[in-house]
């Protein structure tokens, strides 16, 4: 390399020039020039693209798939989402949420709370053009903006979303305004219909105009509550020693259902292992219980207590309604019957 | 260099930062003056702690993997490693194979493009205003919209699981990073042609903030700052965590230890980062893409303490970890290789020019994600 | 290659007059008095060689009433490690004291300012210990495990859960504007 002052400038002026001129004769985008003029233009986001969540039902908004199980509120890692779990006329819980708060101004589009469902009810959205006029309130997205149709999860993620039919088992629900006598031979007998739901699941498409959909956004939270979140009380907190910061023991996890006889394993954060060994040597129907995912989500048309009393019975005879236990559940309830010759 | 008896001069003191162009974050450094050479600098951090490892012990062990991504958020695949590492050492689960050449590739793409724009950032520094970084950043966009291809996001991935990583690559994102690859080569040999040969670059940085090798072990220092000093010592090879000994590569070691050695050494990493990923994509075997025994909730870290660390592009980053039998950390560290390697800052940046002290702050490569947590 | 950690313990006692006890299943626990002397050995003697020290920690024990210093140390002339030295201290901010090691190690420094800026871990011989990552003005160590955070959070507009249990037993409030905005 010979010494001239200047030679490694003059190369790179060189390398600048070429781009430079290059970047004119570039239109097929192979090499220099990568933009898109947004937004007349815009790039093809890949298929795993993720942005918010959203939530997905079949068919109709009352078919959504969420069971208000709460495993996302609970997984989700900084807490942005807010479910109330919704019940009928006589308090009695149904598997569906009533408010289903996501706060995208905290939510980091982890995707976790998609991983974790066992419904495949909550998904990743792709939509990253979101704009709000407000700083708080405009960014909470609430159930109606949250439920899009399964045909647009096929259209954003085809792949993904023709995976997840192939291999979902759809959790029995009653239907909105119909009577559930229509429901298959499998619907367990000890249930009572469920009643027509309080709000019909309107469908967020049927509303084009901005200020109408916001108009109806708020006649609907009006109908929930006469304009009034109701949040669910505080959890008493075990105070230690005095001065001392008192142990957090708030999880979002749905309280247990009142259980004869206790049930010390109704606790969704145990594992199939320990709830077993806690119910070692109780009665066939404690035990199945325990095999269960402890959720009380009647994703199977039953509370955990309900449905294990059911297969105990002999009532139930199908032992993989368990969605959120998944197959561990499903194989400990089967070696379970069998072991009980009920099977 | 003060005139004495003639002339009276005073010391001056500037506070270079927080918000500053050049200090590659919200980082301050209070340097003492006199004329124009540094007598005293202490480098001031804190602007963006985020108390990332409070948060950690009120989530389970899943849960803290988004905010790995955070930490040095130009390189969130590596940071997402080191904490999978960690843990995996502690439960002792075994990672498939695919899944290991997975995160191979993953790491050594998350290390072309850091180093990419860490010399881009450091002309910056110099007054080569951005042609560089320009060419660094469109290669870096060819990355990070593989990276969105595989794991939904450009930059906070959030694709390490325990035992693997979350999705499986298809034929088509592998082709996607053969392409890329590929491509490699040429950028590297004109981004030299544009770049090695500058005298005005060599004359900058040639025998400026030279790191002594004794100092760079004491110190701490880790990663391409302390290669560039002399110090033999890269953790894919003294470690051999993940698959990386069936690939062939060498470490470049430099000899003076000045910024112009700090910025070659990144420039021979990225052509042996090259190397590994056309290895890597040549020989990933087939299987599954994590372990069979990990569990997504309810996951629970056997008692005991454990510290993994990887190679990560700044250095060594290393997750401490204690836990007590449950589902969330008892404590959780991060190791952060920019947060040590500014120990020896001020050792450097005394009797240079206060132009010295920001390219001298550029060669390190900081990121204040990692640096403040 | 490493000596194990009992062969390094026996080498450690036959010099050092120090109370070294192992902690399974890899580490080394030293008490507070000869911990200096012991980090000096460790550097220098020709077998082990620690000359890097690549992690400085401290934990809090609440239950064992104590705060642990934890050290992880490699070698980078002998390419081994890790070996873990770990430095008790009593909870109580007055005795919370250990020796520094950064007249041994250098790279301590930042580390154990921060171990004294989040813990309250007050380290004898270090040359500047000052708060790093918090303000200069700020009172308390925020890390320790029975730290109360102040009730100046960020106004979350859907606290619940563990924000909603503690803003209401701190006498905190969700503002009814933010109810009102709602309708």
């Amino acid at each position: 390399m010979s010494n001239i002052l200047g030679k490694g400038l003059v190369e790179g002026l060189v390398v600048t020039a070429k781009n430079f001129v290059g970047s004119y004769f570039d239109g097929k985008r192979k090499y220099r020039m990568f933009n898109y003029q947004y937004p007349e233009e815009r790039m093809k986001l890949p298929e795993n693209s993720r942005t918010f969540p959203f939530l997905v039902y079949d068919g109709t908004p009352d078919q959504l798939r969420c069971t208000a199980c709460k495993i996302c509120e609970s997984e989700c890692p900084p807490q942005c989402i807010y479910i109330v779990k919704d019940s009928d006329a006589n308090g009695k819980p149904l598997q569906r949420p009533r408010v289903f708060d996501i706060d995208t101004s905290v939510c980091m589009q982890c995707g976790i709370c998609a991983e974790v469902c066992p419904f495949n009810a909550i998904k990743m959205d792709c939509d990253f053009e979101r704009s709000a006029h407000a700083r708080f309130d405009d960014l909470i997205t609430h159930l109606p903006v949250l439920l899009k149709s399964n045909d647009y999860y096929h259209q954003i993620k085809s792949a993904e979303a023709t995976r997840v039919d192939a291999t979902r088992k759809p959790v029995k629900k009653p239907a909105a305004a119909t009577a559930p006598t229509a429901a298959t031979p499998k619907a367990p007998v000890a249930v009572a219909p469920a009643p027509a739901p309080i709000n019909p699941m309107p469908t967020p498409s049927d509303i084009s105009n901005e200020d109408e959909r916001a108009a109806w956004q708020r006649g609907y939270q009006s109908a929930i509550g006469d304009g009034e979140i109701v949040w669910p009380p505080p959890v008493v907190v075990k105070k230690k020693e005095a001065g001392t910061k008192p142990e957090q023991s708030v999880t979002n996890a749905p309280s247990p259902a009142p259980s004869s006889g206790g049930a010390p394993w109704h606790d969704s954060g145990l594992d199939l292992a320990k709830r077993m060994e806690m119910a070692a040597g109780r009665a066939l129907a404690d035990k199945l219980m325990a095999a269960m995912a402890q959720l009380d989500c009647q994703a199977c048309g039953f509370d955990c207590r309900g449905y294990a009393e059911s297969l105990a019975a002999g009532a139930t005879k199908d032992f993989s309604l368990c969605t959120p236990g998944e197959d561990a559940t499903k194989n400990m309830l089967e070696k379970l019957l069998k072991e009980a010759g009920k099977l | 260099m003060s005139a004495t008896g003639i002339i009276e001069t005073q010391t001056l003191e500037v506070s270079l930062g927080p918000q500053h162009p050049s200090t590659h974050g919200v980082f301050r450094m209070d340097v003492v003056l006199d004329g124009e050479y540094v007598v005293k600098l202490k480098p001031v951090m804190g602007y963006l702690h985020r108390n990332h490892e409070q948060i950690a012990e009120k989530l389970n062990w899943l849960g803290s993997m988004p905010y790995t991504d955070r930490l040095d958020y130009f390189c969130s695949m590596t940071n997402n490693w080191a904490y999978a590492l960690a843990v995996e050492k502690m439960t002792g689960l075994k990672v498939p194979e695919r899944a290991e050449y997975i995160r191979v590739i993953m790491a050594e793409l998350t290390r072309l493009l850091n180093h990419s724009c860490a010399i881009g950032f450091l002309i910056s520094d110099a007054g080569a205003w951005f042609t560089p970084v320009l060419y660094a950043i469109r290669e870096r966009e060819l990355i990070l919209d593989f990276f969105e291809a595989v794991s939904g996001a450009r930059m906070m991935c959030n694709y390490m699981r325990f035992g693997g990583v979350r999705v499986d690559l298809d034929d088509a994102t592998l082709a996607m990073a053969r392409n890329l690859v590929e491509r490699w080569p040429k950028f590297l040999d004109e981004f030299e042609a544009l770049l090695l040969g500058n005298e005005v670059f060599a004359a900058r940085a040639q025998g400026v903030g030279i790191l002594p090798r004794e100092l760079a072990v004491n110190g701490s220092i880790s990663g391409p700052v302390a290669r560039a000093s002399g110090v033999e010592y890269d953790i894919r090879k003294v470690d051999k965590y993940g698959v990386y000994e069936r690939f062939d590569f060498r470490v470049p070691v430099g000899e003076k230890g000045d910024t112009f050695d700090r910025f070659m050494i990144r420039i021979l990493e990225m052509r042996e980062s090259v190397k590994i990923l056309q290895q890597a994509l040549r020989d990933i075997p087939a299987g599954p893409f994590i372990a069979s025994e990990t569990k997504l909730r309810n996951f629970k870290v056997p008692a005991g303490d454990g510290y993994g660390r990887i190679e990560a592009p700044k250095g060594e980053l290393g997750f401490y970890l204690v836990s007590d039998g449950g589902a969330k950390p008892c404590r959780y560290h991060v190791r952060p290789p920019s947060f040590i390697n500014l120990t020896v800052l001020e050792d450097m940046c005394l009797g240079q020019k206060v132009a010295d002290a920001v390219i001298i702050l550029g060669s390190i490569d900081i990121v204040l994600g990692e640096v403040d947590r | 290659m490493l000596p194990s950690l009992e062969q390094i313990r026996d080498s450690i006692l036959a010099v050092i007059p120090a109370t070294v006890e192992l902690v399974p299943t890899n580490s080394l626990r030293v008490d507070r008095e000869s911990a200096l002397a012991v980090a000096n050995f460790l550097k220098r003697d020709p077998k082990l060689r620690l000359d890097f020290c690549s992690c400085v920690t401290a934990v809090d024990y609440i239950k064992q009433d104590c705060i642990e210093v934890v050290y992880h140390l490699y070698s980078v002339a002998l390419k081994h490690g890790p070996v873990v030295l770990k430095v008790r201290a009593p909870r109580a901010v007055e005795q919370c004291r250990v020796p520094s090691l950064t007249p041994v190690w250098r790279g301590c420094e930042y580390q154990e300012r921060e171990a004294f800026d989040l813990y309250g871990v007050k380290f004898d011989g270090h040359p500047d210990l000052r708060r790093i990552l918090m303000w200069d003005e700020f009172v308390d160590h925020p890390m320790r495990k029975d730290y109360v955070a102040p009730m100046d959070y960020e106004w979350e507009p859907t606290p619940h859960g563990e924000t909603l249990a503690r803003a209401k037993a701190q006498g905190g409030v969700v503002p009814a504007s933010a109810l009102e905005a709602k309708k």
